[in-house]
């Protein structure tokens, strides 16, 4: 460990020293500043306006924007704002500072924002320095999209049998949400996307709705990378588990490293460090049609510490996305965090070097690069991974072609700080082709899957005998190509937007499992406003109706005689049981209700009965799995309890206002003002009330009983009070951190070692558990006794050493401490919290025999 | 206070006598204290004992401040108000409270000149500097990666007699003059690695003081030097962090208008908006419940001084807690914040509870109080 870091400090130390003798610009671009407004400005985020407006956001908490070489100051004292977009349609802006999602509004249009708009503030924020707010970005749909940095210097690390905060664990979950990915479409919405990030820095989207993330190296995360986001997946910091229902702190502290790597995605591309970057930036794509040179549809990032631009590509191989990383220009003033492509297709960024240095070496900068419209670069363009090696891309027709040195290693998934490359081998390249356009080359090297290659091209020249401004990229192989590729399914093109999805995809993890609350609690009176639905109300005769209310299954979709838009509704169903095994999956118990005849709630087994996951019991079939699954064993009867707004359509037949809803399953909150995104299987078209339909499938046997609706309920104005339904709220199964005050009685290191469950108590066994640990690292000579010379406390050791054989055994060496427990605990109710406090000592000085005291 | 002006005519400002010493603590204690605090340690305006002196520290300096004001702040151009005698006895009661560091300029010299050469100010008024820096912070630091020697020299305060004695880090090569005497010598390369000095005996007074330091080109600065008195107090750190471009920042609302500001406060949760009122009231108000959770009057946010911490620390709020404001959540119900505005002298924020709107508005009442409405 030792050398690596020594060997990554002679790195960074020789690169320092170059970089400032010689920035490396490639061919055809160049680098211009932008002075920045007066005073301290330091820039953390911008955007540009269509009209090509700049804005920049500063950690100071200030918005400016620039405009014919003007700055104006547009807004002030937010709290350290962390990125900036700017929503055409709204004309305003939305801003991530540290405990909100704000939206920026200028109503009188002086200028200068008059409107401060909280679009949501659901997540936690304990205060801590590190809980940055980085976004947003959006999607097609105008949805809005951030990230949640982990804390640190709290009870909640994840140190995985390593000394806590020393080697083993040092970011912290203070509050909830804290290292998630969120989504929010309109104020007061918020979703959880994925969790498992660290120092989720970089957020951007691709033009084709696909959310990507860059985190920074650190404890659980072996190197800087980029993240391919897909909904409910996990990425590998487990401090951010808590959040999940299907976890608590508990669970999360019994896993290891080994658990957790089962769980984990891997990233799309890793960023080796010190060659390519330390502490990335938001990626963003070159759609300039070639306004910026020959990268079109290429990432571009730009790094803090190493003050470059560098690009990367993916590729799905197996489904998932891989792909490389290569570096591009150097020499910036400062450290890119944030970057944006204006209308003429020159790349700004945000620069920083605050907090971590940069080797750029300034405060802040604010750059934009250009190129000239001519010239090529002489540059590596890009690679792809073939079934026998790689096929690597340059800009421009190359001199004699060159035999390239490849490398490969992988990296440590691991609760310490970082991870060096592990297994490094040189690795043997042959069958070296060049194409005929002399710009393509590929070769065949041994391939392993789940490691790194560097793909370096030392001497490599073009026709013109020039070097390459950077003669290595780095591709991530996850995965190796297919000996065939996999036809393509039914399923492809149904991309769900934003989720990183498609429909109906089988690698899309299954809800959570919760035990739902007991069947009593759904008795719930009819409203008054309610329509009943009975017999009377439906219109296939084709589905019996018992006498006691219950309704079956019957051929043919039943829906009710009545149109309905906006609604509340009720409905209880239950699936016979059956142990035939020709009748599992999507065949056990299939039903589903349709609201307004079109977008289907999914009603299937889903008690200890996989399928896909947005084919899940509670699922927007095809579109969102529940939230969790609440389901019962079928037999028994369960609920829904839904609130729903009915789509509204432009008069063109667009759809303006997408159909939502609010649901529970079991009265377990499954859907949280969710964003339908069209009929099951079809886009939106425009429609008015239609009828509540339930649906015919082939499968066991469902019944339905106790349906009423409520029609025209104002669903926003419901909404607050209905999420509250049943005891719950949004964040019913999410781990909080306890209120209770830190302790002081012992000192903040002992606390986090013995407070394993960070809830802020400490038991006797866990003090002494704490205690024991220290047996065998001091048992130097290992005879299994700790000798005087091994025990640093003379007045205890005798007490200890009840047999006075000059030696501890185990059991002594504890009753030392549990005894001294008492002493700690001091009010004695057995546990030590914050409100044991040291007793005052000050004890009148007892002269000591011998020696008299004197007044000098 | 006689030593003081033998201090104060030592450093050839003027005549200073007893009485013109009492004047300007009385003029001090009749305008100045307003800002500056009782005890010149500061409030509304900076502090006047502390090390850093944005305007300069020298005699001239703190006289032109008090001549001319500070465009821009509160400080006023005294010129036209008090006749010159009482600035210059203001002045001269300032300096008297001084203790420290003052005047300090850091010169950086070519290194090749010095190899194998003795470091004495002689040698140094001998040679070209390459860059002189006046440092209001009064303490050493130098720029990352920084090349050359350091030549320091400030003005030495002193106001107690007594033991005193350097202490450094032994990095490079240092040396200490007072009132041109070598009185701390320290070569890393060589056997002589004194990194503490002999305690010597100093008066009250005012002292020349040099420090010529060089060491390895490095991204951060390791030059770390102390001076203290025997017992420990008073103890003078010599080597600091840059302030420059972060004057302390103040935020308080302009006249008439209201302001709403996001700032970590000690104590107050992260979410807490702070509604800056016209009358220097500032609320710190709960958007979760619309509860008060601290009011104070004749206040204002200072902003953490230095730009590297802001935000890393928090910044605080100066002024007189208002007791009796009324805690209770002023919302109840579900309730989810939707916005601020600002109308005037008022803040208006604005909740959704229970599927309503309701707005708190929050205006300035008399000098000292505020005024809470919900519709």
């Amino acid at each position: 460990m030792k050398s690596f870091i020594l060997r990554a400090l002679t790195r960074l130390f020789s690169f320092c020293l170059v970089s400032q003798v010689i920035a490396q610009i490639p061919a055809g671009y160049k680098v211009e500043t932008v002075a920045l407004p007066k005073g301290a400005v330091t820039v953390l985020g911008l955007c540009h306006k269509p009209d090509g407006t700049l804005a920049i956001v500063s950690w100071e908490g200030e918005v400016w924007e620039y405009q014919d070489k003007t700055w104006t100051r547009f807004a002030e004292n937010l709290m350290e704002p962390n990125g900036i977009y700017y929503d055409k349609k709204e004309e305003a802006y939305y801003v991530a500072q540290k405990p909100e999602l704000t939206r920026l509004v200028d109503t009188n249009k002086d200028g200068v924002c008059d409107r401060y708009e909280c679009v949501t503030d659901a997540f936690g924020v304990s205060g801590e320095y590190h809980e940055y707010h980085y976004g947003p970005v959006v999607d097609s749909l105008g949805r809005k999209y951030a990230s949640l940095n982990l804390g640190a210097r709290g009870d909640f690390t994840v140190p995985d049998g390593k000394p806590k905060g020393n080697g083993g664990g040092n970011m912290s979950y203070n509050a909830p949400w804290r290292g998630w990915v969120y989504r929010s479409d309109r104020p007061g919405h918020f979703q959880p996307l994925a969790n498992g990030f660290r120092s989720p820095c970089g957020i951007g989207m691709s033009p084709q709705d696909e959310l990507f993330i860059t985190d920074n190296q650190g404890d659980w995360v072996a190197d800087c990378c980029l993240y391919h986001v897909r909904e409910g997946n996990f990425y590998g910091h487990p401090a951010s588990l808590p959040a999940r229902p299907d976890f608590t702190k508990e669970k999360v502290l019994s896993l290891t490293a080994e658990d957790f790597d089962k769980l984990r995605t891997p990233p799309a591309v890793w960023f080796p460090r010190e060659i390519i970057a330390n502490t990335p930036g938001s990626p963003v794509w070159d759609t300039t049609g070639g306004k910026f040179g020959p990268f079109q549809n290429q990432i571009f990032i730009g790094d803090q510490r190493q003050s470059n631009y560098f690009r990367c590509g993916v590729e799905k191989v197996n489904g998932d996305y891989q792909g490389w990383c290569v570096d591009f220009l150097r020499g910036l003033e400062s450290g890119p965090v944030k970057m944006s492509f204006d209308p003429q297709g020159r790349l700004w960024s945000a620069q920083v070097g605050r907090g971590w240095f940069s080797v750029g070496g300034k405060r802040t900068a604010l750059q934009y690069a250009e190129w000239d419209g001519k010239t090529a670069p002489f540059a590596i363009h890009s690679a792809t991974l073939t079934k026998t090696g790689f096929e690597v891309t340059f800009t421009q027709p190359l001199g004699r072609e060159v035999l390239p040195t490849v490398k490969s290693w992988h990296y440590h998934y691991y609760s310490t700080y970082g991870s060096p490359p592990v297994d490094e081998t040189t690795l043997a390249v042959s069958n070296l082709t060049l194409s005929k356009d002399r710009k393509t080359v590929t070769f065949d090297v041994p391939l392993t899957e789940g490691k790194v290659y560097a793909l370096q091209f030392p001497g490599q020249t073009n026709a013109k005998a020039d070097p390459l401004d950077f003669d290595s990229i780095y591709y991530t192989a996850n995965q190796l190509r297919p000996a065939r590729e996999p036809k393509p399914g039914r399923n492809v093109g149904w991309d769900i937007t934003g989720s990183g999805w498609i429909r109906n995809d089988k690698g899309r993890p299954a809800p959570p499992v919760v035990t739902p609350f007991p069947t009593g609690d759904c008795d719930l009176p009819v409203p008054k406003a309610a329509t009943v639905l009975d017999a009377r109300q439906w219109s296939n005769s084709g589905w019996p109706l018992d006498e006691e209310g219950v309704m079956t299954r019957g051929k043919g979709n039943n829906a009710t005689r009545e149109a309905y838009g906006n609604a509340r509704i009720h409905l209880e169903f239950r699936l016979t049981p059956s142990d035939d095994p020709a009748w599992t999956g999507q065949l056990y118990g299939n039903s589903g209700v349709f609201l307004m005849s079109g977008y289907e709630l999914q009603i299937v087994n889903s008690y200890e009965n996989p399928t896909f996951a947005d084919g899940t019991c509670g699922s927007i079939y095809g579109q969102h799995p529940p939230r969790v699954n609440a389901s019962r064993p079928p037999g028994q009867w369960q609920s829904y309890d839904i609130l729903m707004k009915a789509p509204e359509f432009a008069d063109d037949g667009s759809v303006t206002e997408p159909l939502r809803a609010t649901i529970f399953h079991n009265d377990v909150l499954i859907h949280d003002d969710i964003w339908i995104y069209g009929e099951v299987g079809k886009p939106y078209r425009r429609h008015g009330k239609r009828p509540l339909m339930l649906q015919d499938h082939k499968g066991t046997e469902v019944s339905f009983r106790n349906l009423w609706i409520v029609p025209d309920i104002d669903y926003d104005k419901s909404l607050a009070a209905f999420r509250h339904n049943f005891g719950n709220s949004p964040s019913h199964f999410v781990e909080t951190i306890p209120e209770a005050p830190p302790i002081t009685i012992l000192n903040p290191g002992m606390v986090r070692e013995m407070d394993q469950d960070a809830n802020r108590t400490i038991t006797r066994d866990e003090f002494v558990a704490y205690r024991a640990a220290r047996f065998d690292p001091s048992d130097k000579n290992e005879n299994g006794f700790l000798e005087a010379a091994e025990f640093p406390h003379p007045v205890a050791f005798k007490g200890g050493d009840k047999n006075h054989d000059g030696k501890l055994t185990r059991e002594e060496h504890l009753n030392i401490f549990r005894g001294q427990f008492p002493n700690v605990d001091v009010n004695g109710d057995g546990v030590i919290t914050a409100a044991d406090k040291k007793k005052n000592r000050k004890k009148p000085a007892k002269p000591r025999p011998g020696k008299i005291p004197t007044r000098e | 206070m006689k030593f003081l002006v033998l201090l104060l005519c030592a450093l050839g400002v003027a005549n200073v006598s007893g009485a013109d010493l009492e004047r300007g603590k009385i003029l001090y204690s009749q305008i100045c204290f307003n800002c500056h605090g009782p005890k010149l340690e500061g409030g509304q305006g900076p502090s006047l004992i502390d090390t850093y002196w944005q305007h300069g520290s020298s005699p001239e300096a703190i006289l032109k401040v008090i001549d001319k004001g500070v465009p821009g702040s509160p400080m006023i151009a005294y010129e036209s108000v008090l006749p010159e005698s009482d600035r210059i006895a203001l002045r001269d009661f300032i300096l008297s409270g001084q203790e420290g560091l003052r005047e300090t300029v850091r010169s950086i010299y070519p290194r090749e000149y010095f190899k194998g050469r003795q470091f004495t100010p002689e040698l140094f008024d001998s040679v070209e500097s390459e860059s002189q820096t006046s440092l209001p912070e009064n303490h050493y630091y130098m720029e990352r990666n920084a090349e050359g020697v350091m030549r320091g020299t400030s003005k030495l305060y002193l106001k107690e007699a007594g033991k005193y004695r350097f202490s450094i880090r032994p990095i490079g090569r240092t040396s200490i003059f007072l009132d041109g005497k070598e009185v701390l010598y320290s070569d890393q390369k060589t056997d002589k690695k004194t990194h503490v000095n002999e305690a010597f005996e100093l008066e009250p007074g005012i002292y020349g003081l040099q420090i010529f330091h060089e060491e390895k080109k490095t991204h951060s600065y390791r030059f770390h030097c102390v001076l203290e008195k025997e017992g420990g107090k008073p103890r003078f750190l010599l080597n600091g962090r840059s302030l420059q471009g972060n004057i302390p920042k103040i935020i308080k609302a302009r006249p008439g208008e209201a302001l709403i500001v996001r700032k970590w406060i000690q104590d107050l949760p992260p979410r807490a908006l702070l509604c800056l009122l016209p009358n220097q009231v500032i609320v710190a108000y709960n958007p979760g419940d619309g509860s008060v959770l601290g009011a104070w009057h004749s206040a204002e946010i200072n902003q953490t001084p230095s730009l590297p911490d802001r935000s890393a620390k928090p910044s605080e709020i100066k002024g007189t807690p208002i007791s009796n404001t009324g805690s209770a959540a002023a919302l109840t119900g579900i309730t989810r914040f939707l916005r601020y505005q600002i109308q005037g002298d008022t803040v208006h924020l604005v909740s959704l509870v229970d599927g309503e709107e309701k707005t708190v508005a929050i205006s300035p009442e008399g000098a000292q109080s505020f005024n809470l409405t919900v519709k």
